[in-house]
């Protein structure tokens, strides 16, 4: 009895615990998650499906050396899986495409509009890997320690695949004209 | 300012973009979700493979089980609803390795196991036995036929003693001649138009020819019960059946009449017609 009672009072703290990790990093996810999937899917979908995960395996959030990192992975994961079935939906014609709505703030500058334009673009001509660490670490400020825990690889192939997104990304811009 | 230098400042720039925020309420949202039990789409996708591959290896089975029809040109072959196989014309090869139902005007019913032909006319269904076996029903037996064994329904009676006439009761003038001048001797001699030419046309076994030259001849009763049991011995059981009606109309005082009556009635009795 003392075990049970013992038992749901862990999974309350859990529960409660990645309430706070939501309410802390839901918008940044989100935002990262648009980034990530290159605007063609609900990020908010996404990121419901990030925090499902996170309440089923609270256990495996809690023991993580960076909970932030840990659910940027779970992203990470969930928006290449789902652009993957999305590519075979909509080839079978089951889903269309569809704009989605952006993670970022309404409240923009013209300098920042005009720059998210040409970094939505760049990110359009990177492959996925290159995509990813790049938005985290230029875009979400992760440090490379937590790229590499989230993208389950070392710090030295972050260092790698950021030295080449980079290289692309900057080759993109200037292939599409935008200073 | 070079492209990485364009670049990295519009990365920068676009870092500084604040996040939407999120609505509070959108957790009860979450946790709803998770207290959903996961479709598992990998277990979902195995279960539908899974169908596949039985539905598949069903349909692979039964084509495996199927019986291999191979009928002749002329053959007139059905399928009934039941499954059996209907033959009512021609031959038909029957290959399976479950009992195949077979059925023709003249037996009820040939279940086949292996390699089994059968094959109809307009008088009797001949069934053969090339591999395994074949059980044969009609209306009044039930026969096992083995590979290597045939048989054809309805079989013919068996000629009774009486009907059979030796060559012995209708001696001719070349039975004198050496063996390898009778055949040219009964043929000169057929060429006549007394009794000897119809002794002649009988030895050489003209039969119809004699009939149709002497339907009243002296020989005509013997002619025609030769014709019967010619019949008779090729299982053309409908040719016997006319040929022993027409003895009885055309003989009604022979001797043997009652015998060919008897026959006509057993031919009758088989279904003949």
């Amino acid at each position: 009895m003392a075990l049970t009672v013992d038992a749901a009072a862990a999974s309350q703290r859990a529960q409660a615990n990645v309430r706070e990790l939501y309410l802390r990093h839901a918008p940044e996810l989100r935002q990262a998650i648009h980034r990530l999937a290159g605007g063609v899917l609900d990020a908010d979908d996404l990121l419901q499906d990030v925090f499902v995960i996170a309440v089923r395996r609270a256990d495996a959030l809690s023991a993580a050396q960076s909970p932030t990192a840990w659910l940027y992975g779970v992203a990470s994961k969930v928006v290449s899986g789902r652009l993957r079935t999305s590519r075979w939906r909509r080839w079978l014609g089951l889903e269309a495409a569809a704009e989605a709505v952006s993670g970022d703030s309404p409240q923009l500058s013209l300098e920042q509009r005009e720059a998210r334009r040409s970094v939505e673009l760049g990110l359009s001509k990177l492959s996925g890997t290159r995509r990813e660490v790049l938005v985290l670490f230029e875009l979400q400020g992760l440090s490379g320690a937590e790229v590499a825990q989230a993208l389950n690889i070392p710090v030295k192939t972050v260092w790698t695949r950021l030295f080449y997104a980079r290289r692309d990304f900057a080759i993109a811009l200037k292939e599409a004209g935008h200073d | 300012m070079t492209d990485e230098e364009k670049a990295a400042a519009a990365l920068k720039t676009v870092a500084t973009i604040p996040a939407r925020p999120v609505h509070a309420g959108d957790w009860e949202d979450v946790l709803h979700r998770a207290a959903r039990p996961d479709r598992s789409w990998p277990a979902l996708a195995l279960v539908a493979v899974a169908m596949l591959i039985a539905v598949a290896a069903g349909l692979g089975w039964q084509r495996y089980q199927a019986p291999t029809l191979s009928p002749s040109r002329e053959a007139k072959v059905a399928v009934k609803d039941d499954g059996a196989v209907a033959l009512s014309w021609g031959r038909l090869e029957v290959k399976s390795r479950t009992p195949a139902r077979l059925v023709t005007p003249h037996v009820v019913s040939v279940t086949a196991v292996g390699r089994v032909a059968a094959e109809v006319d307009s008088h009797s269904t001949f069934v053969e036995v090339f591999e395994g076996s074949a059980s044969v029903r009609t209306d009044s037996e039930t026969i096992e036929l083995h590979a290597g064994e045939s048989r054809r329904w309805p079989n013919a009676p068996a000629l009774p003693a009486s009907l059979r006439v030796s060559e012995a009761v209708m001696p001719g003038a070349c039975d004198e001649r050496p063996k390898s001048e009778q055949a040219g001797c009964w043929l000169k001699e057929s060429r006549g138009d007394g009794l000897s030419a119809q002794v002649a046309l009988y030895r050489r076994g003209a039969l119809a020819e004699s009939l149709r030259r002497f339907p009243a001849g002296v020989l005509h009763p013997e002619i025609r019960l030769g014709l019967l049991r010619q019949w008779i011995e090729r299982n053309q059981l409908e040719a016997a059946l006319r040929e022993a009606i027409d003895f009885e109309q055309a003989c009604p005082d022979d001797p043997r009449l009652d015998v060919v009556r008897a026959l006509r009635r057993t031919l009758e009795s088989r279904g003949v017609h």
